[in-house]
């Protein structure tokens, strides 16, 4: 891959019904994204179950309402925050992981993962540091 | 109907073999559950599970085959991968599992146990 094609900025947002059988979207978005940013295979593929994990620890247990991607990143690195949007329902208990495997996997193939709030509404993020020259 | 993942059984030696296709996600993950809980209804303590066209496992795949795990073992029995794709390899290696399941790399392999 050229220089051109890689290391450049991208912002890309995905909003989707949180259903899961739409999570593929969610996956396909983000191999798209981290190709185009010069991350080898093994990376993409890393990229597509973390954020799958993210994803369905926004789910919850009865999925509703939607789901909000945004796809960041700079020239180190590809950051992705999951937003929870669940109109009247606003989420006032903790944010717990979606289960011990789920944790597992995020921190073996992503760099930094975390989970919160934001007005009111579930979020998780990842961020996977770029390694290819 | 998930277009990205299918499931068939057959029974290889007496063993239920659930052969599964494609991506084992939250929206297929309950599809794999109904044909495993399905082999142990019918009877069997052992069960083979092959994941060797199988090309993405996320942790509610793993689940399932846990839960699989615990039932063959409540019958006296084991849970069989079969497995070949490094990602599932990997999948099963940062999560611990790789210890837990008896993988082989061929069905003939997993059969003859």
């Amino acid at each position: 891959m050229s220089d051109h094609a890689t290391k450049r900025a991208e912002h890309v947002e995905l909003c989707i019904p949180a259903q899961a059988d739409l999570m593929v979207l969610a996956r396909f978005t983000t191999a798209t994204v981290a190709s185009r940013l010069g991350f080898s295979i093994d990376e993409i593929e890393d990229l597509r179950l973390a954020v799958d994990e993210i994803c369905l620890s926004l789910l919850g247990e009865t999925p509703s309402g939607r789901l909000r991607l945004h796809i960041s990143s700079d020239a180190e690195s590809l950051e992705i925050t999951g937003v929870h949007e669940d109109e009247g329902n606003v989420a006032t208990t903790p944010w717990e992981p979606h289960d011990e495997l789920s944790s597992r996997i995020l921190a073996a193939l992503v760099d930094e993962h975390g989970h919160g709030h934001i007005e009111g509404r579930r979020c998780a993020w990842l961020r996977k540091k770029l390694t290819s020259t | 109907m998930d277009q990205n993942f299918a499931v068939a059984t057959e029974e290889r030696a007496g063993i239920p073999v659930v052969r599964a296709f494609g991506e084992i996600d939250v929206a297929s993950a309950p599809i794999l559950r109904e044909q495993l809980e399905a082999a142990l209804e019918g009877g069997a303590s052992t069960v083979i599970v092959d994941l060797l066209d199988v090309t993405f496992l996320d942790s509610t795949g793993l689940g399932v085959l846990v839960g699989a795990m615990s039932g063959c073992q409540g019958r006296n029995g084991t849970l069989r991968l079969v497995v070949g794709e490094r990602r599932i390899l990997k999948v099963l290696e940062i999560t611990g599992l790789r210890a837990v399941f008896p993988l082989f790399s061929t069905l003939e392999e997993a059969l003859a146990g």
